[in-house]
């Protein structure tokens, strides 16, 4: 069951708080953040309340890779009520954006925390093509 | 840091739930076995360093995403994507989405 049935991003309100205990990977300093529904689109951004010129701009993993919260949850890495999202970043000349699979966020919005997982498998890479360079 | 020797077919153990045992060695290559619990993380300590770096990249980029994904922020998102459509589109058509 996507993770969207358990929790439909609709639910998610227009701006909510949310902890990482355990900060960012690299990041661990930033715990408390910020997350909103960008209006009209599947976007969500995330922006540190710790340091708020550090944010992010996040899919629902689904969207890049269907099927991505079923593989997480059949291997325990997510549990119910939780759903997940992909960061994403633009690299190169022409810019090329990328989503984040192997560092998902993993958000629960009832108890307002999240976490980042590490995810060692080659079905989740670091850097999944979303938009070519144009 | 603990520095011990161990052959192959020998193994450690890390408090009462984690064993790492060596089970080859290959050239300069070590093949290792881990048995855990599946809420501990076991991962390469590069692919840590990797995610920090793509995070870091991402905070670096977002005003650049912004722009490139929506370029009428503030109003209905526009454009199409020349990859997958991750600004409109839902994979699963019984996915709520977002309206």
């Amino acid at each position: 069951m996507p993770a969207s049935e358990d929790k439909p991003v609709s639910q998610v309100p227009a701006a909510a708080a949310i902890v990482f205990p355990d900060g960012l990977v690299g990041l661990p300093a930033l715990v408390r953040h910020r997350i909103s529904a960008v209006p009209d689109t599947a976007l969500y951004e995330i922006v540190s309340e710790d340091d708020p010129k550090i944010g992010f701009i996040a899919v629902p993993v689904d969207n890049v890779k269907p099927g991505t919260c079923d593989r997480l949850r059949d291997r325990g890495l997510i549990g119910d009520g939780e759903w997940v999202l992909a960061i994403l970043a633009v690299h190169g000349e022409p810019p090329a954006i990328t989503a984040n699979l192997a560092g998902p966020l993993v958000i629960d919005m009832d108890k307002a925390t999240a976490r980042q997982l590490v995810v060692e498998d080659p079905e989740f890479p670091l850097q999944v093509p979303v938009r070519e360079g144009e | 840091m603990l520095v011990l020797t161990r052959r192959p077919g020998q193994s450690i153990r890390i408090g009462p739930n984690v064993e790492v045992r060596v089970v080859r060695i290959e050239g300069d290559r070590v093949v290792l076995g881990i048995a855990a619990p599946r809420h501990i993380a076991v991962v390469r300590a590069e692919l840590v360093e990797e995610i920090s770096g793509e995070v870091r990249e991402a905070a670096d980029t977002r005003a650049k995403l912004r722009v490139m994904l929506l370029p009428h922020a503030g109003s209905k998102a526009s454009g199409t994507s020349e990859g997958l459509d991750i600004v409109h589109s839902s994979p699963d058509p019984e996915d709520p989405g977002v309206a």
